[in-house]
């Protein structure tokens, strides 16, 4: 009962799960995160974009309460992300940047070690990961690629089914078929009222998965756009006019466009790739 | 506590206790098999002609008693040594090595508290410890009861050994410390094992008891708190020191929890 509730108010007030307020955190050097505030909302995919050393990592420290806040507030389910973090870990799926499991147990004793410390039954959720990803968990963990660390730790994070996934740099590592069976795995996620912040530099995989996207320059966050704004902002439209309703007709097909009668309209989307290299240029030039 | 990572820690140190305990049963033998009252006279000419010498390496002959002889040959350098070097290999990878290799993250990527994690590896690090000691024990009781039958005082020896355990319970929770407080493995290990070696050598020298200035070292090393000679004895003094020691110990390990708890984790 008190579930649909739940569900009935986050509905209606469009409840934030993850709640960034001015979060400021100063290492010296211009680096660090400052006055940084954001809001991811339930069932939300939020992308995390910025270049190396941009403070992706630090604000995701922050949000699994490595590290305290110095000035701002951290939160997520309205729970302080340091404070409370054994509550808020209950419901949080995470995979980290610099992916580093336990190198003498094979991915088997890995993940059935987590599932144990974690005092959770996970069987079913993790066959079904470890074979969506086709990884093999018989192999000791010091001798696994980068890659197939990379699957384990994702089959570590989502085998929980939990309610958060904090996920940075989720597909570095992973080949392109497995990057695209990575963005189903998400997309079912986002399906299922999964509350999901991932930094990625990727941009076909974020393009293909978020909702909302973030870019964070310098320790601020310069940018947050929702993705189908980005994209109408940065289309180019194009009018032909064909010699007959047939060719139109194939052109448009061929074109992906919208034909009316012997016109047909074409939009060239600038790839997302092209739209971040020129935020990234303007900032190297400031 | 958190029973998996316990377990996972206690078998991860297996190999390292088998290790340290086949070291310590090879002297044990040693010294028991040397055991012998009427080499006691030569040991004890060979003392009184270069007494520095022996005392420094924590020998002296004072007692021709089994007891007096395992303290005399054991408790000076062996078994503080070996155990301490244990501890601070161990400790390292406790909590400042996991920091170091990130692989914390998985650990703390769990509805389980700092707190707990501290506390279980704490639990790890106490319970090797006693495992060591246990393991000493047994070697002393069975070689002394095969070689020496009759000849070694038991509750004597359960009083020194206990006394041992208080003694590397208090090492075990200053290594902690600083392995909360470190972010590498490798620092936690120079400042522990620095400190250790510095306090141990400065131990030796205060052993060798040539002046009075040597005598005042007594003040800058915690093992001076640790007399087995005296607790066999159940003299005051040798039982206040180690209460000291146990109440120090105790104190580290409530700041390992303090500290490991609220430090920012650059994992």
């Amino acid at each position: 009962m008190t579930l649909l509730y739940q569900h009935l108010v986050r509905g209606v007030m469009d409840l934030n799960v993850i709640e960034l307020e001015h979060l400021t955190r100063d290492y010296g050097c211009g680096k660090g995160i400052f006055d940084l505030s954001l809001n991811v909302k339930q069932g939300e995919v939020f992308g995390f974009l910025g270049p190396n050393g941009a403070g992706k990592t630090t604000t995701i420290r922050h949000l699994m309460g490595f590290i305290k806040a110095k000035s701002g507030k951290c939160m997520i389910d309205g729970m302080d992300c340091m404070k409370d973090r054994k509550a808020i870990q209950r419901k949080t799926g995470y995979l980290s940047g610099e992916i580093s499991l336990f190198d003498e147990m094979t991915g088997d004793e890995y993940l059935s070690f987590v599932e144990k410390y974690r005092g959770e039954d996970s069987n079913k959720k993790k066959r079904d990961l470890i074979e969506r990803f086709e990884l093999d968990t018989s192999v000791k963990i010091r001798k696994m690629s980068k890659g197939m660390k990379q699957k384990t730790g994702i089959v570590a994070a989502f085998m929980s089914d939990p309610e958060i996934l904090i996920l940075d740099e989720p597909t570095s590592g992973l080949d392109p078929l497995m990057q695209q069976r990575f963005t189903s795995l998400i997309n079912e996620e986002k399906k299922r009222q999964k509350t999901i912040l991932m930094s990625s530099h990727i941009f076909e995989e974020v393009e293909k998965t978020c909702d909302r996207i973030g870019l964070i320059r310098g320790g601020r966050l310069s940018e947050v756009k929702n993705i189908e704004e980005l994209r109408t902002q940065h289309s180019h439209k194009y009018t032909v006019f064909l010699e007959s309703v047939e060719e139109a007709k194939k052109f448009a097909e061929d074109f992906k466009g919208e034909v009316d009668g012997k016109m047909v309209t074409v939009r060239k989307m600038q790839t997302l790739e092209k739209i971040f290299m020129n935020y990234y240029e303007e900032d190297e030039n400031e | 506590m958190n029973k998996t990572l316990y377990l996972y820690e206690m078998k991860k140190s297996g190999i390292m206790l088998l290790v340290f305990s086949a070291i310590i049963l090879m002297y044990v033998v040693c010294v028991i098999w040397m055991y012998d009252p009427e080499m006691m006279k030569s040991l004890k000419q060979m003392h009184d002609s270069m007494p520095q010498v022996m005392s420094a390496a924590g020998m002296d002959v004072t007692s021709t008693t089994l007891i007096g002889f395992l303290i005399s040959y054991l408790y000076g350098f062996i078994l503080l040594v070996f155990p301490m070097i244990f501890i601070i290999l161990r400790s390292r990878n406790l909590l400042a090595g996991k920091v170091e290799k990130k692989n914390m993250a998985s650990l703390l990527a769990a509805p389980v508290s700092r707190r707990i994690i501290v506390q279980t590896q704490i639990l790890v690090i106490i319970t090797c410890t006693a495992i060591l000691i246990i393991a000493t024990t047994v070697f002393e009781m069975v070689f002394c009861h095969l070689w020496e039958p009759g000849e070694l005082n038991i509750s004597q020896l359960c009083a020194i050994n206990i006394s041992l355990f208080i003694l590397h319970f208090f090492i075990g929770g200053f290594c902690m410390a600083i392995s909360a407080v470190c972010n590498e493995a490798s620092l936690a290990t120079g400042i522990s094992g620095g400190i250790g070696a510095v306090m141990f050598l400065v131990q030796m020298i205060r052993n060798t008891q040539i002046s009075d200035t040597v005598e005042k070292f007594k003040y800058f090393t915690f093992f001076t708190l640790y007399n087995p000679g005296k607790i066999a004895d159940n003299v005051e003094s040798g039982i206040i020191g180690i209460a000291v020691l146990g109440v120090l110990g105790l104190l580290f390990y409530f700041f390992t929890v303090i500290l490991f708890e609220k430090k920012d984790l650059p994992i």
